[in-house]
């Protein structure tokens, strides 16, 4: 799964590709979703072509860690969920990684 | 009845009967006719075996007593010159000279979680190479070729701290500052994951302060420090 919008970082680039890395449970502390964004999908597609055959690459990721409040029962698809209501996540676009609806 | 007795011509010694022999000897399936040489009977000439008493081995009582004895110095020890092994990983392991293998290669760098091609439980030490990227600010740009080593001795997990020291003109505070950015890579198995960057900023006293600063905070915008290549390294 992945989500689809247009945003401009402060450095000037505008990613598109959104999604979720890892999600990391400090105990009774708090709860990390870690994303990547990616320039369009075809770059993360070059990513995990890379990565499955080791081979280099040039691959733009934004790197983002949101802490939560402690959630242990927090899954992929409730921090996907999670993300669609932030500010910055609002109205994307959410899609299975691979369909077809990434190519528009 | 003719005249003339009949006589019997005698046979001559020099022309026998072998070329009319119908199964002629054979050395080596070469038929003994005509001039033949000793090449034409795959025969070795004396004169490319050599002799025994030329060897310079020990040994000369013959040539596969030689060939024993030479074979017998394989392989070649490390005091003798060789390496002491028969494969290329015993003898790197002999000479303690690893090769490396790239698992990571990222030419725009990251500061996420990386996926490695390989285990490093494969490796005996992992080699991170990062760069300090600015992402706005002042003008130091991206360094790279910096890289921090860690032994992991073939072990699935290793955690090591990158830090990197930037000092500048705040030309706002009309002041130079150090800052030293700090995080910690974890590497378990192919997943490499950073934690919390930090950043330690000392501020000298200037003109309008009393003293001078130390602070310490998380950074979790414009992150600093991204790895572009990851080396393991084995026997």
């Amino acid at each position: 799964m992945a989500l689809l919008k247009n945003i401009t970082l402060d450095n000037g680039i505008t990613v598109k590709y959104h999604r979720i890395v890892s999600i990391w449970h400090i105990i009774n502390q708090t709860t990390i979703i870690e994303t990547a964004s990616y320039t369009s999908q075809e770059k993360r597609e070059e990513e995990q072509q890379a990565t499955q055959n080791g081979t280099e690459m040039n691959v733009y990721i934004n790197t983002e860690r949101i802490p939560i409040p402690y959630d242990s029962n927090l899954n992929i698809t409730g921090a996907y969920e999670y993300l669609l209501t932030l500010p910055k996540y609002k109205k994307a676009t959410s899609i299975w990684e691979g369909s077809a609806d990434a190519q528009r | 009845m003719s005249k003339y007795p009949l006589i019997y011509k005698l046979k001559d010694d020099n022309n026998t009967d072998y070329t009319a022999l119908s199964n002629k000897p054979t050395i080596n399936s070469v038929t003994l006719t005509g001039a033949l040489s000793s090449s034409d009977l795959g025969l070795v000439d004396d004169e490319t075996i050599g002799s025994l008493t030329d060897l310079t081995t020990e040994t000369q009582s013959s040539i596969v007593a030689a060939t024993n004895e030479i074979n017998a110095k394989f392989p070649v020890s490390i005091a003798n010159g060789g390496t002491g092994g028969t494969t290329a990983t015993t003898a790197r392991t002999n000479l303690g000279v690893m090769t490396g293998e790239q698992l990571y290669y990222n030419a725009s760098g990251s500061h996420g979680s990386i996926i490695l091609s390989s285990s490093i439980a494969n490796y005996k030490m992992i080699e991170v190479f990062y760069m300090f990227a600015q992402t706005g600010g002042s003008s130091f740009g991206e360094i790279r070729d910096n890289s921090v080593r860690a032994w992991n001795n073939e072990s699935s997990t290793c955690g090591f701290n990158i830090t990197y020291t930037d000092a500048f003109l705040d030309g706002t505070a009309n002041e130079n500052r150090l800052e030293l950015m700090a995080s910690m890579v974890k590497i378990t198995a192919t997943s490499l994951t950073f934690g919390d960057e930090k950043m330690c900023i000392f501020r000298p006293k200037n003109t309008s302060s009393s003293a001078g600063t130390v602070t310490v905070q998380n950074i979790t915008d414009a992150l600093e420090i991204k790895i572009y290549k990851v080396i393991g390294y084995k026997y």
